[in-house]
């Protein structure tokens, strides 16, 4: 698929799902295609099948949390960009990267994933399965 | 009075042997007045320095310990002659020792010592324990010559310390969860400059989750604070499960609530209340952890002097590892989903049951259903 004929493609991680729903009316409302998973394992199952062009991620998950799944992306040499989301007050602090807390204000999650997708280098190697 | 007595014997009379012997009886009665008082006083603070739970010892200006109490060989599980002439870093793991002694130096010659301090210590045993000291001197010729620890085992205390900061951190962190959706529903209602109802019913709900959790932890402060009242007053327990059925039925969650009770009412002494609430907690976690729907069957029986009520379910079961810990305070699992509120209302439920002097457990296989049972007393307590 060619990059630029076609919208961004989000994966929403997160083990709230009522979350996931607003992010998802909401992301779609902008032009982001955008599906979603519940935990981190979800989401790397989702990221295989499905190369995204940017993952938003929670930190707190069962299974996987958000940090190790971004250590996994990285160890596995892609290039997807991360921003994780957190309302633990020192989070923001461990993680390298974009972050945003919650709750947070619509517009500055939008601009965060706007910028991040406008810094990020398309040319990506593919997930290893 | 002994000088006057002397005066009396020398003083002229002819060499009175009745009188030295008088004076040499009241001499020793004195000795002994002297020798009671001093024993009596050694004995009140023998009994203390033996009877006091904080752990106590002398050593001198090299940290060799002079003597110890048996709170202090108690406290780090040895006998006196392990410590007495030995330094005290004995206590200390072996490769803190050093650090230890340089740090009982500097305090020794401190003019201001801080007035308590933390230690890491190790037992013969290999355990470790949290301890708070406090340094205090015997000072002779205005020079301190030794010093006196008094030392409190805090292993317990840090711990309860950390669980309680844990799970502030943790039910904080719980509360914003709602408020991050909720805030996110609004700007997305105020973005679209339009009403529609889904997205009312969201904010509406993450109000009824906020409330849950919040209303969890006034109960926990209740329960903790030992203000939890029981309303005693006759109650049919089977009664209660239908109307608790009937509440779960409002929701309209996709399950089916079974009811299995006897002809006869099971009545007894109990809150209605807190019975109620015990079971909306069983039915609300019922339905939470069988995702896909399914029957939940709440069974109502009495026997042996008990009335049992149980809520079995058809979700994943729990862990065997799990089931020891499910009604710990501030225990969470590692099945812990999202949505949930903020793990404390098997613990409050426990609560609940004891405080009406009943029991509460579960059984559950993986993957074939649990079953929580409540079983409480008939008779009056």
């Amino acid at each position: 698929v060619n990059q630029a004929t076609r919208p961004p493609y989000i994966l929403v991680v997160d083990d709230d799902h009522q979350l996931c729903d607003v992010l998802v009316e909401l992301l779609t409302e902008v032009g982001y295609l955008v599906r979603c998973a519940y935990d981190g394992e979800a989401g790397w199952v989702e990221i295989q099948a499905r190369s995204p062009d940017l993952i938003l991620s929670d930190i707190t998950m069962p299974r996987l949390d958000g940090q190790s799944l971004a250590l996994r992306l990285a160890e596995a040499g892609s290039g997807i960009p991360i921003i994780l989301m957190s309302a633990g007050p020192h989070d923001g602090a461990r993680v390298h990267g974009p972050f945003v807390r919650k709750p947070f204000a619509i517009d500055v999650l939008l601009a965060c994933i706007a910028r991040t997708l406008e810094e990020t280098d398309t040319a990506r190697a593919p997930i290893p399965h | 009075l002994v000088n006057e007595e002397c005066e009396i014997a020398t003083n002229g009379r002819p060499a009175e042997v009745s009188s030295l012997l008088s004076r040499h009886a009241i001499f020793e009665a004195e000795q002994r007045a002297v020798q009671t008082a001093l024993r009596e006083s050694e004995e009140r603070f023998r009994a203390v320095w033996e009877g006091t739970s904080e752990a106590m010892a002398l050593s001198d200006r090299d940290g060799v310990v002079l003597t110890v109490n048996p709170a202090y060989c108690a406290l780090y599980g040895l006998a006196p002659e392990q410590v007495v002439g030995q330094s005290f870093a004995v206590i200390f793991p072996d490769e803190e020792r050093e650090t230890a002694e340089a740090q009982y130096r500097t305090i020794f010659a401190d003019p201001n010592p801080p007035p308590s301090y933390e230690a890491r210590v190790q037992r013969p045993d290999g355990s470790r324990r949290v301890v708070e000291a406090h340094a205090d001197f015997l000072v002779r010729d205005g020079e301190r010559v030794v010093m006196i620890s008094a030392i409190r085992d805090i292993t317990e205390r840090t711990q309860a310390e950390r669980t309680q900061q844990d799970f502030i951190a943790m039910a904080s962190h719980d509360l914003l969860t709602p408020i991050t959706v909720l805030r996110a529903r609004a700007q997305l209602l105020q973005r679209r400059q339009a009403y529609d109802e889904a997205s009312v019913a969201s904010i509406l709900e993450q109000t009824t989750r906020m409330e849950r959790m919040i209303t969890d932890l006034r109960e926990l402060v209740q329960v903790e604070g030992g203000q939890l009242t029981v309303r005693a007053a006759p109650v049919d327990l089977a009664h209660l499960a239908r109307h608790a059925a009937d509440r779960v039925r409002i929701q309209r969650t996709g399950h089916t609530v079974r009811i299995e009770t006897p002809t006869e009412p099971i009545v007894g002494q109990w809150d209605q209340d807190r019975l109620g609430q015990v079971l909306d907690n069983l039915l609300s976690n019922a339905i939470k952890y069988s995702l896909k729907g399914g029957e939940i069957v709440v069974r109502v029986a009495s026997a042996n002097g008990e009335a049992r009520l149980s809520v079995t379910d058809q979700g994943p079961g729990i862990p065997a590892a799990v089931v020891p810990h499910l009604f710990e305070r501030f225990y969470r699992g590692e099945h812990h989903v999202g949505d949930a509120g903020l793990g404390l209302g098997l613990y409050i439920s426990r609560m609940l049951v004891e405080a009406h002097g009943g029991r509460i457990w579960v059984t559950s296989a993986p993957g074939r259903g649990s079953t929580f049972t409540i079983a409480l007393p008939l008779e009056c307590r």
